[in-house]
């Protein structure tokens, strides 16, 4: 979902820049309060595994193909603002060293990828915070019967734990649907791509509703990763305000 | 070695294994994304290029291909890996600085408070 250069005009490049640059010092000002010291490796080397994964091209419909995005993994495993600044790295090492995406369209890039993409951290955060309640339902329950303390503990934690990954696979399918709806708005609008938003739009999101499965199952295989050998860099959601 | 980069090195070179095995595997194809897709489907041109003035073959990877020679699938790999190394190292970079900052900032808070 690279946009070159040429595609878009500046009165669309412009103000996409300036919404990049002030969500940019916002999301600056919250990683540096949120990011702790030892995440330091796991999120470098997460960018980096995002920037080798978006190299993977797989099949989808008629000699199309849909490589992974990213933000949402980012944004699960350290925080939506962090990975605000992983994804700018990544897409900027791809438009300076590899040609990948325009400079000039750098900062609608940046929009698509990593600012469009948030509604998906919404559902995300909806889902998991709402598998989280019945946890503290039953704890509150479970105080009066000893016994069953343990099993409904375990069951509690199942609960959670299918949250998560729900949560990671629809918020990973729809941040990239998100992402393909507003490009499509871009192009659309954009007076140097002579067709309509009528045209745009329903195709953007037709073949990124193919790739969005894709995206979900790549998240969703390394949320389930980190579950298993490394549980304690998932953030807590409940200590996670939706602006973090 | 610390946990936290014991984990990082998994994941590095699990995410190169996954790299180098999908370029290899004939499922990977280079063929047309999305966008690109849509920009071909409404054109009616398989070769559609919007125009630009930014010069793209100044960058040292066009297109994920060294400039000399035939670029075989080990190629790109060995691109993959250079460029995830750069990603990295300018992440860690920033990462670092972040903190540093953070560091001296609490410091100064400390000393203004006694």
């Amino acid at each position: 979902m690279h946009i070159g250069d040429g595609l878009l005009d500046l009165t669309i490049l412009i103000p996409l820049w300036i919404v990049v640059f002030a969500y940019g010092a916002y999301s600056l000002m919250k990683m540096r309060n949120s990011l702790k010291g030892e995440l330091t490796p796991i999120a470098s080397v997460l960018t980096a595994a995002v920037f080798a994964f978006q190299m993977l091209n797989f099949p989808i419909a008629a000699g199309t193909s849909g490589h992974f995005l990213g933000f949402m993994l980012l944004a699960i495993l350290i925080s939506p603002s962090a990975a605000f600044w992983m994804m700018t790295v990544v897409l900027c090492i791809q438009a300076f060293i590899f040609a990948d995406g325009g400079i000039l369209a750098l900062g609608a890039n940046i929009f698509n990828m990593s600012i469009a993409t948030l509604p998906g951290y919404f559902f995300y955060w909806i889902i998991r915070k709402r598998m989280v309640k019945p946890l503290n339902n039953e704890k509150s329950l479970s105080k009066s019967e000893v016994h069953s303390t343990s099993l409904k503990q375990d069951d509690s934690n199942n609960y959670q734990d299918r949250g998560l990954l729900i949560g990671a696979f629809v918020g990973a399918y729809f941040s990239i649907t998100f992402a393909s709806l507003i490009c499509g708005l871009e192009i659309g609008f954009s007076s140097s791509f002579p067709y309509p938003i009528s045209l745009t739009v329903p195709l953007m999101l037709g073949y990124h509703a193919l790739i969005g499965i894709g995206e979900a199952l790549i998240t969703t295989f390394v949320v389930v990763f980190f579950k298993k050998y490394a549980p304690e860099y998932i953030p807590d959601i409940q200590k996670i305000p939706i602006w973090s | 070695m610390k946990r936290e980069y014991k984990i990082a090195l998994i994941l590095f070179g699990g995410s190169m294994i996954i790299l180098g095995a999908f370029l290899w595997m004939p499922l990977y194809l280079a063929g047309p994304d999305g966008l690109e897709r849509v920009l071909f489907n409404l054109t009616n041109n398989e070769e559609y290029e919007p125009s630009s003035e930014v010069d793209y073959t100044a960058a040292p990877f066009p297109d994920y291909s060294f400039r000399i020679g035939e670029n075989t699938y080990i190629h790109t790999w060995l691109i993959g890996l250079i460029g995830a190394v750069i990603v990295g190292a300018v992440m860690f970079g920033i990462f670092k600085l972040l903190k540093i900052r953070q560091i001296k900032r609490d410091n100064q808070l400390v000393i203004t408070t006694e």
